[in-house]
């Protein structure tokens, strides 16, 4: 357990070890929030005021401001550690250890995200008093009860679905730019940057059924109220659901890999 | 003045030489190509969404229409290729940190202008332009715009202007490697004032207007072509459109050599 | 004023340290500690227009940023350079048109591309007239013998091949004086013979002046007529290689064979006995008893062989690193 728990405090400490990184990234998570605010502000004031896309203005507002920095939390980057690992050959040294890759790798995620995870309550704080004050809005406190533990079963969630993807860089080399292009496509997809419903009725009818909409769409419902207390617990287990599929999908990817990788000799 | 003219001849030819060198090694590697040619599209698909959502609604912007704000877009899709294109701008952090600098300090000629248009990334750029070009060729036609040599020349002329300022912010961005340890969150701080162009400058209140025209100047890269030709813009903005360029080119180029000081006196 | 002058030249860098653990992360958001370490300590030297010299030094003792103040990429903290005739760091276009950098770890090429389009580059970076160019190529290529190798991708090539290439490049503007730091390494012996027998031929035929730096010994042995020794940020030697065996050894090593056996015993009181076998010994002595010594093992038996050595160069110039190793080299501020 030890040795997880290392792997954790070294990722938080390498969080904070560049005091300018963390001040700016709070700044560039906050500036593209103002700017999507000033869309929906501007968009809802030429609407007078109706609900647009299931969604009341002050639920607009929260989902936006939310959704930059749930985004950027749940967003792992883990693709491209896994990738470097594999094809600079640094996985020998965690075969001969006794260590669970994914699992070492899990643990250094969340270290790493601690930074960016009180970014984003802080941020969630703020954005409901401000609401609140502002527009009478309130959220039930079931809402947040259940948020936070949907966000972080989106990290993990998030986490196994880019470590699928990364297993494939046992396949393919030169995988570094599809990476990025995945990941940025599959944020708009999971509701990183608009509600899914903007997309059409098509494209949310499908996203119930796959994992994207549930690392960020739906735990932001959750706190926007926009799904009910019921609804909101069916989402969290569905998460689950996924996560395990995900997770014994990574285990299957990642054992077929070495296998190939072991074969080959790197 | 013969002297002179020799130097011009000299960076165009070294210029256009390089730009032949980063085509050729582009190339040689067409998967890598297409492979940036996506990771390019995928963020267009963002930027193109938000166009998505102002047309399928139809929304006025300030005081513009839906159809006006395609000219934005694309003015905004064009300039970040641009930006994307100077690939020698935008890799000086790395050049630095790997002490890259060091040969080309060696070779004769301005260090400003070997480093900056010494490579191009082809693929990044390539559908930007295309897609931003395109989209403000049918912007500027389904607004009616009279098609002028006058008002061509004026769109044109600002489109210049915000290549120099996506020059000399982007510069001055890089050059940030000199006093900072890492430079990722600098280029996502960046990044996401960038993107405030993503949207016509009239969608922002008064005071972010203007911080985004004289404290942070980042509108003018994008807004003043469209809002030149649609006639939006008074003579004390249309020349603040010129001297914000001039003045950042030269502070860029002061920024420059002071970290060059830097890499000469700190660099190991 | 051609050839190189350096006067008292000393060189700081600034870093920061930061120890293990959390605590030390949260502290240095605040506060970091500044240290200072000295990587040139006040070092002066001269070298003759034409002259080949070498810089010799383990690693980190400086070499490199020695080699690097004189190219004009560093600043000196303080002290005087002078490149003939020019301030390296000023960078004038007229120096930088007739001094080539050359580090064995940068690469000025064009990975992708053939070396050639690098090279032409540089014709038009360097305002070559036609040819010139030709010419210039034409004869490096021929005494690198590289002729096949031109049109091949340079991330193909090996990295001899890509040595070659890469100094072809430095040298197409006939460069006046030559900086050449770590030049060989990582290559195989080959390769390094090549670019060694090439430096002397260049070295001989232009009469350019030189200046390289290596850990290598034998690139230094065989090209430079004077050697550098830098060691800790001093300059702890400034000679011939010869100069350096003198000083520090007058021992002289003493091969024998004999044709029947000697025991170890009859030995041991000519001198310090390095090796023995029952046919054969190595033998330590001063260098005015090597005659006598010579005499005596011919009493004990009848030699079949014998060979007179001078102790090894490696172990007299690790003495002189050795000498300034005890001197810290940090210092807090």
């Amino acid at each position: 357990m030890n040795k997880y728990k290392t792997a954790f405090l070294v990722g938080v400490s390498n969080s904070m070890e560049f005091r300018f990184d963390f001040f700016m990234n709070l700044l560039s998570t906050v500036f593209p929030i103002i700017m999507q605010v000033f869309i929906w502000i501007s968009m809802y004031g030429g609407n007078g005021g109706d609900a647009m896309y299931g969604y009341t203005f002050p639920q607009m507002i929260l989902y936006v401001v939310v959704a930059g920095a749930v985004s950027k939390f749940t967003n792992t980057g883990v693709e491209y550690l896994v990738n470097e690992d594999i094809h600079s050959g640094g996985i020998a040294k965690y075969l001969v250890r006794p260590v669970n890759y994914i699992g070492f790798r899990l643990c250094d995620t969340i270290g790493n995200k601690l930074a960016s995870m009180i970014t984003m309550v802080i941020l969630t704080l703020l954005a409901l008093l401000v609401l609140f004050f502002a527009v009478d809005f309130v959220v039930v406190p079931a809402a947040v009860l259940l948020f936070f533990p949907s966000l972080i079963l989106a990290a993990v969630l998030n986490f196994f679905l880019f470590f699928c993807l990364s297993t494939m860089a046992f396949w393919l080399t030169e995988i570094g730019n599809f990476f990025h292009a995945m990941s940025v496509v599959i944020m708009v997809m999971s509701g990183g940057v608009f509600p899914v419903s903007v997309f059409g009725h098509t494209y949310e009818r499908i996203s119930r059924f796959i994992p994207l909409s549930y690392t960020i769409n739906y735990p932001i419902q959750i706190l926007s109220g926009v799904v009910s207390t019921g609804e909101a617990v069916e989402v969290l287990g569905i998460q689950l659901v996924w996560i395990f599929l995900l997770a014994a999908l990574a285990r299957l990817g990642w054992h077929r890999g070495l296998q190939k990788y072991v074969a080959v000799g790197g | 003045m013969k002297e002179r003219w020799r130097v011009l001849k000299w960076y165009l030819k070294v210029a256009l030489h390089f730009g032949k060198l980063s085509l050729q090694s582009v190339m040689e590697y067409p998967l890598n190509f297409a492979s940036g040619v996506c990771v390019e599209l995928a963020y267009m698909v963002i930027k193109l969404v938000y166009l998505y959502v102002v047309v399928s609604t139809g929304m006025k912007v300030g005081s513009l229409t839906a159809n006006m704000v395609v000219i934005f877009v694309g003015t905004y899709i064009f300039m970040t290729g641009i930006w994307m294109l100077l690939s020698g701008v935008n890799g000086i952090p790395d050049q630095v940190v790997r002490g890259d600098l060091d040969l080309i300090m060696t070779k004769p000629g301005s260090l400003q202008f070997l480093q900056t248009f010494g490579k191009y990334n082809f693929a990044l750029a390539l559908p930007n332009l295309a897609a931003g070009t395109i989209l403000m060729v049918v912007g500027y036609r389904i607004c009616d715009i009279p098609v002028t040599p006058g008002n061509i020349a004026i769109f044109i002329f600002y489109l210049l202007m915000g290549t120099i300022l996506t020059y000399s912010f982007g510069l001055m961005a890089s050059l940030l490697v000199f006093w900072v340890t890492s430079l990722n969150a600098v280029n996502t701080l960046y990044s996401a004032l960038w993107d405030y162009n993503n949207m016509p400058m009239e969608l922002y209140p008064k005071i972010i207007k203007q911080i985004g025209t004289f404290l942070i100047p980042v509108f003018l890269i994008t807004n003043w072509s469209g809002m030149a030709v649609l006639g939006k813009l008074d003579v004390l903005q249309l020349v603040w459109g010129i001297v914000v360029p001039v003045l950042a080119f030269f502070l860029s180029r002061q920024i420059w050599k002071a970290g060059i000081r830097r890499y000469t006196s700190a660099n190991g | 004023m051609e050839g190189i002058v350096v006067k008292n030249l000393s060189r700081d860098f600034e870093y920061y340290e930061k120890e293990a653990g959390m605590k030390s992360s949260i502290q240095n958001l605040f506060h970091r500690k500044k240290q200072i370490r000295h990587a040139v300590k006040n070092i002066s030297f001269e070298v003759q227009k034409g002259e080949m010299v070498g810089f010799l030094g383990p690693n980190g003792a400086g070499k490199t940023t020695t080699i690097k103040m004189l190219s004009g990429i560093l600043h000196p903290t303080s002290g005087e350079i002078s490149v003939n005739g020019y301030v390296p760091w000023e960078r004038k276009n007229e120096f930088k048109k007739q001094f080539a950098y050359v580090a064995g770890q940068k690469s000025q090429l064009w990975i992708n591309l053939p070396a050639v389009d690098s090279f032409a580059l540089n014709k038009s970076i360097y305002e070559l007239s036609d040819t010139e160019y030709k010419q210039t190529l034409g004869e490096l290529v021929e005494l690198f013998g590289v002729q096949d190798f031109l049109k091949v991708q340079v991330r193909r090539l090996s990295l001899g091949e890509r040595m070659k290439m890469e100094m072809i490049a430095a040298l197409l503007h006939r460069p006046k004086v030559i900086l050449l730091d770590e030049p060989t390494i990582g290559l195989d012996f080959i390769a390094q013979n090549n670019i060694r027998e090439f430096l002397k031929d260049y070295n001989r035929k232009n009469g350019v002046t030189m200046l390289l730096t290596s850990h290598y010994l034998k690139d230094i042995e065989e090209l430079c007529h004077r050697t550098i020794v830098i060691s800790h940020g001093d300059l702890v030697y400034n000679g011939t290689l010869e100069h350096i065996r003198n000083i520090f050894s007058k021992k002289r090593l003493l091969n024998v064979r004999w044709n029947a056996p000697v025991g170890r015993e009859a030995l041991t009181r000519l001198g310090a006995l390095k090796s023995w076998e029952p046919m054969k010994a190595v033998l330590e002595v001063e260098d005015a008893d090597v005659a006598q010594t010579i005499q005596r093992l011919f009493e004990i038996s009848e030699v079949g062989d014998i060979n007179i050595e001078a102790a090894p160069l490696e172990e007299s110039i690790a003495r002189l690193y050795g000498q300034e190793a005890r001197e810290a080299d940090s210092e807090q501020v």
